[in-house]
């Protein structure tokens, strides 16, 4: 399983999490990450699970 | 039955009188019998016994082929009229039709054409229950009205599609499909998801989302798959409390005063005597009507 990240305006960093609809990991990132902003497709196992500090993700 | 020559020879009267009684029961009985006569008119009826019902024909102007007028059902004592189906021209369709005494309704067409318009009628009330098979083709119109308790309308071997199918808004055998009663009318559901938003976020099931954005601590973003046809929608949302021991708090969602048809964003959030926020739920639920 995958994910999109990329950071949001905040400094934060947000999670796409994709939904079985049809369309390739790639697709959805072009529709759904705003438009101009860089991301990057990583394996759900790169996600930490520990949310306590979910707010103060960053991207590195 | 009988038949005859109808030539009375030059004979002597016993012979002529006896020549005479055989003509006149053949004229009588319509020429009946399993083989045509011997001597043949043009215009002349022969009863054919040998088909089962037996067969009124008349001979055809030219003398050399007969027309099947009907049937003579002599078990039933009954006559139908035989049609000729395999015709072409709205001519013949349209004395059949009238041979049979078929009813014209408002929605027949005024110049059936036969193995054109139509392939195939079977009447209940005239050739007994079976299929009603209508031949037709794009950009035909008009009415197919199945009626009757048990039938069923088939459209064989051709897809459906939106330019072939007008159904009504507010159609009442569709609120009848979806078990909705009474007149107020019926709109859909066009996104809804259900997804764990601790842990490992992830969706458990969807329709026409193509995804979440974690955006933070109880901070969502639903995709949808297709744009809604307007930014303004009603959005029915649930969220579970992410631990038991925030029983006593009340949960809520809260959207940006941002509106778009693309995209919905929610907010899980905790309220209590003590504090309030946004927190991750486990059982995020959503559905937008549009």
């Amino acid at each position: 399983m995958k994910r999109i990240i990329y950071q949001d305006d905040e400094g934060g960093v947000a999670i796409i999490v994709p939904a079985d609809c049809g369309l390739t990991i790639e697709e959805i990132a072009a529709k759904d990450v705003p438009a101009g902003k860089p991301y990057s497709i990583v394996d759900v196992a790169d996600i930490p699970t520990d949310r306590t500090f979910r707010n103060a993700w960053e991207m590195t | 039955m009988s038949q005859h020559d109808m030539s009375i020879a030059n004979q002597g009267f016993p012979a002529f009188r006896a020549d005479l009684n055989d003509a006149f029961p053949a004229l009588a009985s319509n020429n009946s019998g399993a083989t045509e006569p011997s001597t043949m008119f043009a215009h002349q009826w022969w009863v054919d016994t040998s088909a089962t019902p037996n067969l009124l024909k008349q001979r055809n102007a030219d003398n050399n082929a007969w027309i099947t007028v009907g049937s003579l059902d002599q078990a039933a004592d009954t006559f139908k009229v035989e049609v000729a189906q395999g015709g072409t021209g709205s001519a013949t369709a349209l004395a059949a039709r009238a041979a049979l005494g078929l009813v014209i309704g408002t929605n027949v067409q005024a110049n059936l054409v036969s193995g054109t318009n139509i392939k195939t009628v079977n009447s209940t009330s005239l050739l007994g229950s079976g299929d009603i098979v209508v031949g037709l083709s794009d950009g035909d119109k008009g009415d197919i009205t199945v009626s009757g308790s048990g039938a069923t309308f088939t459209i064989d071997n051709t897809v459906v599609t939106d330019a072939k199918l007008n159904l009504s808004a507010n159609a009442s055998n569709i609120k009848t499909a979806l078990n909705a009663t009474g007149s107020a009318p019926i709109y859909a559901c066009r996104a809804w998801v259900n997804f764990n938003g601790t842990g490992t976020v992830a969706i458990r099931a969807s329709g026409n989302v193509s995804s979440i954005t974690d955006n933070g601590a109880g901070n969502y973003t639903v995709n949808f798959t297709t744009a809604l046809s307007s930014s303004y929608t009603a959005v029915v949302t649930l969220q579970r409390e992410n631990t038991s021991a925030n029983f006593a708090n009340v949960y809520g969602s809260y959207h940006t005063d941002t509106f778009s048809s693309s995209a919905f964003q929610i907010r899980s959030m905790f309220i209590n005597n003590a504090a309030s926020g946004y927190t991750d739920s486990p059982n995020v639920s959503l559905a937008i009507f549009n």
